[in-house]
């Protein structure tokens, strides 16, 4: 793995301030990836410390009553999403068929994608497979696309990506992906919704540009 | 004296102590109550995610591990979670927590459970910062404010707000590369 997203944005991530598909992909590049992880553990006991350091504000008295006299009733526990082998966890509840159920869709054999539905109006998440050894036409795009590796890899003129890398595309990247020879190549990705191509601002895009 | 939260976890867990709750809730709702109103919440909707919260935290105490994470982080991450799943009950955001944060792997990131070390760590690392930096980072992750914002706030040039925010980071990303 040699993309990752930046501190900057892992800091973010950890004070709930990427809280929609944006906050979904970073997620799951830190289930993959190991050192993101720590570092993200780290962030997140930096963002608690801000808490503790602020000044507070007071609760009301009856708060406090409220909690203390119903501490022992019986609370109902939200159940967790059932696992999806091959998946990172943050897809589980999206994507419970799996990867190998997915209702591939596409004119080409060769590039097939799936759209799934996240609920979030101002991004698309898709999947593509692209068959091993595969080229894409030269492209470019019209709008911001965070890629995530999740099986397989492919390179373009930039380098080449393997399962966890994090890839950050916006109007001025243009490319032509060539997915490995070893096994077809499926990433998940994030893009701007068609109706709002401009959508993402320099404050949010330019910390996920990839180091 | 702060009360030690750790200690005041492990009461909790092992002796279902009412009081240690008790003083644990004195120390930490005001705090929530300060994160929860600057995301914009309402007083009384952020009481509502504390009271969730705190609930979370009595009732999960058996899960707390001292050795993963302090209890200033686990409390904090179960109040961020649960403002998220209540926005996303109030149709205003998409992702539910266990979308946004998964249990991670366990093997990554074990701190030692007597010196409160990850807090420590982290204290150290936000006293390596100038003050203007501090602020600036303070601004944008614990106040959720944008550049433009900030720059308004604290009237300094934009510039100086990003630059500010990037040695930040600099300073951050070089020590997160030795621990």
């Amino acid at each position: 793995m040699n993309h990752h997203p930046t501190n900057e944005v892992l800091l973010k991530h950890a004070s709930g301030l990427l809280t929609d598909s944006l906050g979904l992909i970073v997620a799951c590049h830190i289930d993959m990836c190991e050192s993101c992880c720590k570092t993200y553990k780290q962030y997140e006991a930096l963002a608690a410390e801000m808490v503790v350091e602020s000044s507070g504000e007071q609760v009301s008295p009856e708060l406090f009553d409220r909690m203390m006299a119903s501490l022992d009733q019986v609370r109902e526990i939200e159940a967790d999403p059932a696992t999806v082998p091959g998946l990172p966890k943050p897809l589980w509840r999206l994507v419970p068929q799996g990867l190998d159920q997915l209702n591939w869709k596409g004119m080409f054999k060769s590039v097939q994608t799936f759209d799934v539905e996240t609920g979030d109006p101002r991004y698309v998440g898709r999947f593509y497979k692209i068959l091993a050894g595969s080229k894409l036409p030269q492209h470019s795009h019209r709008g911001n696309e965070i890629t995530l590796v999740l099986k397989g890899s492919f390179s373009d003129e930039m380098g080449r990506y393997n399962e966890g890398d994090f890839i950050v595309a916006n109007e001025t990247t243009e490319h032509q992906p060539v997915a490995g020879m070893e096994e077809d190549c499926i990433c998940f990705a994030v893009l701007d919704a068609p109706i709002r191509f401009s959508g993402l601002q320099g404050l949010i895009l330019n910390p996920f540009m990839a180091k | 004296m702060e009360p030690n939260l750790n200690e005041l976890m492990t009461r909790i867990a092992n002796d279902r102590d009412r009081q240690a709750f008790s003083q644990l809730f004195n120390n930490i709702a005001p705090k929530l109550k300060a994160f929860l109103r600057k995301a914009g919440l309402s007083s009384e909707n952020a009481e509502e995610i504390i009271q969730e919260s705190l609930f979370t935290v009595w009732d999960r105490a058996a899960q707390f591990n001292s050795s993963k994470a302090s209890a200033t982080t686990w409390i904090y991450t179960i109040a961020r979670n649960k403002k998220i799943d209540w926005l996303r009950k109030q149709g205003r955001q998409p992702m539910t927590s266990s979308e946004l944060w998964p249990d991670l792997p366990d093997e990554s990131a074990e701190i030692d459970p007597d010196s409160d070390l990850n807090l420590a760590t982290v204290r150290k690392l936000l006293d390596h910062l100038t003050i203007e930096q501090r602020q600036v980072v303070y601004k944008t992750f614990f106040e959720a404010k944008s550049q433009s914002e900030i720059a308004l706030d604290l009237d300094v040039p934009l510039g100086t707000v990003k630059s500010r925010l990037r040695l930040a980071m600099k300073k951050f990303e070089n020590f997160m590369s030795v621990n």
